[in-house]
């Protein structure tokens, strides 16, 4: 301490502070036990002070927490021996005289003698019990006392044998294969959540159950101090993803059986118990308060105001928002009692508030028209009285069951959406689409326009699909998911992997040819197409010609030379502006147009089909074979794909208006059985008539490319052999409904391989040909042989997937058994 | 005392964490400047200092007096809310 220079020895406390944050010390307590350490620090700063290598003081400081430590351990060495001392409550008698311990051994050991059992100094008998385990000692004020206590016989704790083999004996269960963690373990993961990092918090979860749950399969009390788990910390501190991913992990089967795993080996885990246990845990989990408050995580995070966590927290169905906290509070009364701007107030308060949904109810065989159910409350979807009310006794009667729900919304805009539903507005284009739909889809009509009106109105839309057994939204990424997990399964089944590979790489290269044939089609040259075709193709080049300065001239697309995107996930949408102007002689050519497009698409039908092998799809076959337009499909796609850019807000527009469109075009022209299209007249007619434009522009491009090289493409028949579709190897109308709802969601080859492979060649037909695909029977609900199955994690809106999936079988089971009667 | 604040009830009922000295009950604008100027921006620091004049009150209350200034009114809360923070968590 002598080498702190006496000008900042001399320094009063304030002063001393001034100068400390001069050098860039931020302001710190000044006590006496505090100053001299700062002073020294100063004086470092400054430069006064040499440092050796190894600072003197710290060693010796060192040295003495060693010594300290030493003593105190042995300290409580000396303090565990005199604890029986001390109770016996004789304390005065070591300060009478001499105290004697005697030690007792256990009888068969005659090894020592009498005298060497018996200490004068508690450290030595101490020492001489730790090598002996079954020893056992006892405090003297009289030596023969101790003797006699020696010679003694031990008395055996026979009951402790006992009990402990018994308990072997009793629990067969063996012991968990993951160790116990300390409590540095837990303070580690305490911390990864407060740091938000999810990637470690999973790593360590997954690494060790029992980070998660404890020996007695409750929750693990990351901070025992104040009771909370992992939830109440992840609340406090805002990390939604973690709320995500340990609900998401709690309610992963395979976790729990990671965790029981020892515990029956052999047997597989009993479903009911597995789902109890995962009930259990996370009830623990979300409505365990903590020990200051009394709160739930879902108190802390409207207490603070945390908006996310909140949503998070409240979508759970088992998550209690009546529970009290220590002042009599639910969570709903401490919103944002905590933050000092009460922004998120409302936002949390309609968390609270009955939620609604608005249900689809269908027979399960479709023989009844389906119809919007009334509202439900999240109440009825959480408490399981999903079951719909059976009208009549009628055992024959269809069973009913609900098809898709949105929601939950407000009660306001539940009603909305129930009677907008129900009776689309009669005036607006809007009316007239749904009522097309309503009649052109019989599977799939009512859940489209929901869909729809679910979408407009940013409301959680959910939908049950026979194909996967559960309820999914194909706009999300859990749907997709979904989606993907059910392709990959599909394409297991038809394939071994090496095939699938070969699939893959059949649609990369397809798809380079793709962008050859879409830049070629992008700068439609008629030279270069005149020098390869015939004279035929010269006046189809005319045509094209003419039918491109018809496009120009209505300014409805451009003809970009470099194709932007040619894997676009969107279907090509063919929604228009209507151009006013209205060219009637244009038309007049047009109508010459595809009058000559149809015929030479027969001729090469006529030539396709006698090559195909595969031609046992009965219901398209009579006009147009699927497995012929493959190519010219696609091509039609990725042009409209490579229109995108230029339409696109149309393009983001409404996707069933078009289909709508469509489906009216493809009753007119299927009802005259002829070939030529009769051109519409309605007051759409020009919207009507540029969507076939559309289509015509791209057909006409194939047909000049059918004699180049190009040929090889159309000849091919690879959509039957090698893609999987949904309901097997044949595209059918499932396909279709799929598309449709996926609608414009983007779709990342690379994060969903196996859907974009198959909506690539899905989308690879003609509009026409998919509206021809049939229902396939197996579309037909077996409302009763196929229980949705409870999805793996919580949905962040759409939760009711899970309970509506448990809820769903019972009635229906019940049912069934009547039914059979 | 037969009632305590809200301050004193939010602050005695979970970890203290990273709280300011502030959140300390009875240590409002004027104190949590003058203490944070001296150094003890934190609650964990005033609750050194409190364990270190081993939770007594006289002196406690004679520090927060010569440090900052602080009233017995003011000095009292922050004990007992210090105080009551400790039998919880310590």
């Amino acid at each position: 301490m002598t080498e702190i220079p006496e000008s900042i020895a001399k320094l009063t406390n304030d002063e001393l502070r001034k100068q400390l944050i001069k050098v860039g010390i931020q302001p710190v307590p000044l006590t006496p036990t505090t100053k001299k350490l700062y002073q020294k620090k100063l004086a470092g700063r400054l430069g006064t002070l040499t440092f050796s290598e190894k600072d003197p003081s710290k060693e010796k400081y060192d040295g003495l927490q060693e010594k300290t430590s030493a003593e105190l351990s042995s300290h409580a060495l000396v303090k565990y021996g005199t604890e029986n001392e001390e109770n016996s409550g004789d304390k005065t008698a070591e300060k009478k005289g001499k105290i004697f311990y005697a030690v007792q051994v256990s009888s068969n050991e005659n090894l020592f003698s009498v005298e060497q059992l018996i200490f004068d100094d508690k450290q030595s008998a101490l020492s001489f019990l730790m090598k002996n385990k079954d020893a056992r000692f006892k405090r003297f004020l009289d030596r023969n006392e101790a003797k006699d206590f020696v010679k003694q016989p031990p008395l055996v704790c026979k009951g402790d044998d006992q009990t402990t083999t018994e308990s072997k004996a009793v629990g067969s269960e063996k012991p968990n294969n993951f160790k116990a963690l300390k409590q540095t373990d837990l303070t580690k993961l305490a911390q990864c959540i407060e740091k938000n990092d999810v990637e470690l918090f999973n790593t360590f979860v997954w690494g060790n159950p029992r980070y998660l749950i404890s020996a007695g399969d409750a929750p693990v009390l990351l901070k025992p101090n104040v009771r909370y788990n992992a939830l109440h910390i992840a609340s406090k501190f805002n990390r939604p993803n973690i709320v995500e991913k340990l609900l998401a992990i709690l309610q992963e089967p395979a976790f729990h059986e990671l965790m029981y795993a020892s515990n029956s080996a052999c047997t597989k885990v009993d479903e009911n118990i597995l789902t109890q246990r995962i009930d259990r845990i996370v009830d623990l989990y979300l409505n365990t308060p903590e020990k200051g408050f009394y709160e739930t995580p879902l108190h802390i995070a409207c207490k603070f105001g945390f908006v996310d966590v909140v949503i998070e927290l409240s979508s759970h169905p088992l998550c209690c928002k009546t529970m009290k906290n220590k002042f009599d509070q639910t969570p709903s009364d401490v919103i944002c009692g905590r933050r000092k701007d009460p922004s998120a107030k409302s936002q949390i308060e309609s968390f609270f508030r009955d939620q609604y949904f608005v249900p689809l109810v269908r027979s399960h065989d479709n023989s009844m028209p389906p119809s919007v159910g009334k509202l439900l409350t999240t109440g009825d979807i959480s408490h399981g009285s999903l079951d719909l009310p059976r009208d009549s006794d009628d055992p024959t009667a269809p069973v009913l069951v609900v098809n898709a729900l949105a929601g939950p919304m407000a009660s306001q805009e539940a009603k909305e959406m129930q009677r907008s539903w129900t009776t689309p507005d009669k005036k607006g284009i809007c009316g007239r689409r749904f009522r097309d739909i309503r009649r052109s889809d019989v599977d799939r009509g009512e859940e489209r326009i929901g869909r729809e009106l679910a979408k407009k109105a940013q409301i959680p839309w959910l939908e049950y699909w026979d194909f996967l057994q559960n309820f999914a939204d194909f706009t999300t990424d859990d749907g997709l998911t979904q989606l993907e997990t059910y392709l990959i399964k599909q394409t297991e089944r038809k394939y071994s992997p090496p095939s699938s590979d070969i699939e893959v790489s059949v649609f990369e290269s397809s798809d380079d040819s793709l962008k050859e044939l879409c830049s070629q089609m992008g700068d439609v040259s008629v030279d270069e197409n005149v020098s390869k075709t015939g004279t035929t193709c010269k006046h189809y080049d005319n045509i094209a010609k003419e039918h491109e300065s018809v496009t120009k001239s209505r300014g409805l697309y451009s003809v970009t030379s470099t194709p932007t995107n040619t894997r676009t996930p969107h279907t090509p949408l063919m929604e228009n502006k209507t151009s006013p102007n209205n060219v009637t002689s244009k038309e007049k050519q047009l109508f010459f147009l595809r009058e000559t497009l149809i015929k030479v698409r027969k001729e090469q039908m006529f030539r396709l089909s006698e090559n195909l092998s595969t031609g046992n799809s009965t219901e398209t076959s009579t006009r147009h074979h699927p497995n012929m337009t493959p190519p010219l499909q696609k091509m039609s796609s990725s042009y409209i794909s490579v229109n995108a850019p230029v339409s696109n807000s149309d393009v983001t527009g409404d996707l069933s208006s078009k289909i709508s469109d469509l489906a009216c075009n493809e009753k007119e022209s299927s009802s005259d059985n002829g070939s030529i299209r009769s051109l519409p007249k309605s007051s759409e007619g020009s919207s009507d008539d540029s969507s076939d434009l559309k289509r015509l522009l791209p057909a006409f491009n194939h047909s000049g490319n059918t004699t180049t090289p190009l040929t090889q493409y159309s000849n091919d028949n690879f959509h039957s052999k090698l893609t999987v579709y949904l309901t097997g190897d044949e595209p059918s109308k499932i396909d279709r409904d799929v598309i449709l709802a996926i609608s414009d969601t983007e779709i990342s080859a690379a994060k969903y391989p196996h859907v974009w492979t198959w909506m690539k060649s899905v989308l690879s037909y003609s509009e026409d040909d998919r509206l021809k695909w049939s229902t396939p029977k197996s579309t037909i609900r077996r409302g009763v042989s196929s229980f949705p199955t409870p999805l793996g994690t919580p949905l962040k809106f759409a939760w009711p997937a899970s309970p509506l999936a448990k809820t769903r079988h019972t009635p229906l089971k019940s049912l069934q058994n009547t039914e059979l009667f | 005392m037969s009632s305590t604040s809200q301050k004193h009830k939010e602050f005695v009922g979970e970890p203290m964490g990273e709280k300011g000295v502030r959140e300390i009950a009875g240590i409002g604008e004027v104190l949590g400047k003058r203490l944070t100027d001296k150094g003890y921006d934190k609650a964990y620091v005033v609750l050194g200092q409190f364990l270190i004049l081993k939770k007594n009150e006289e002196l406690f209350l004679d520090w927060m007096k010569e440090e900052v200034g602080a009233n017995k009114k003011q000095g009292g809360d922050a004990y007992s809310c210090l105080k009551q923070w400790c039998e919880a968590f310590l």
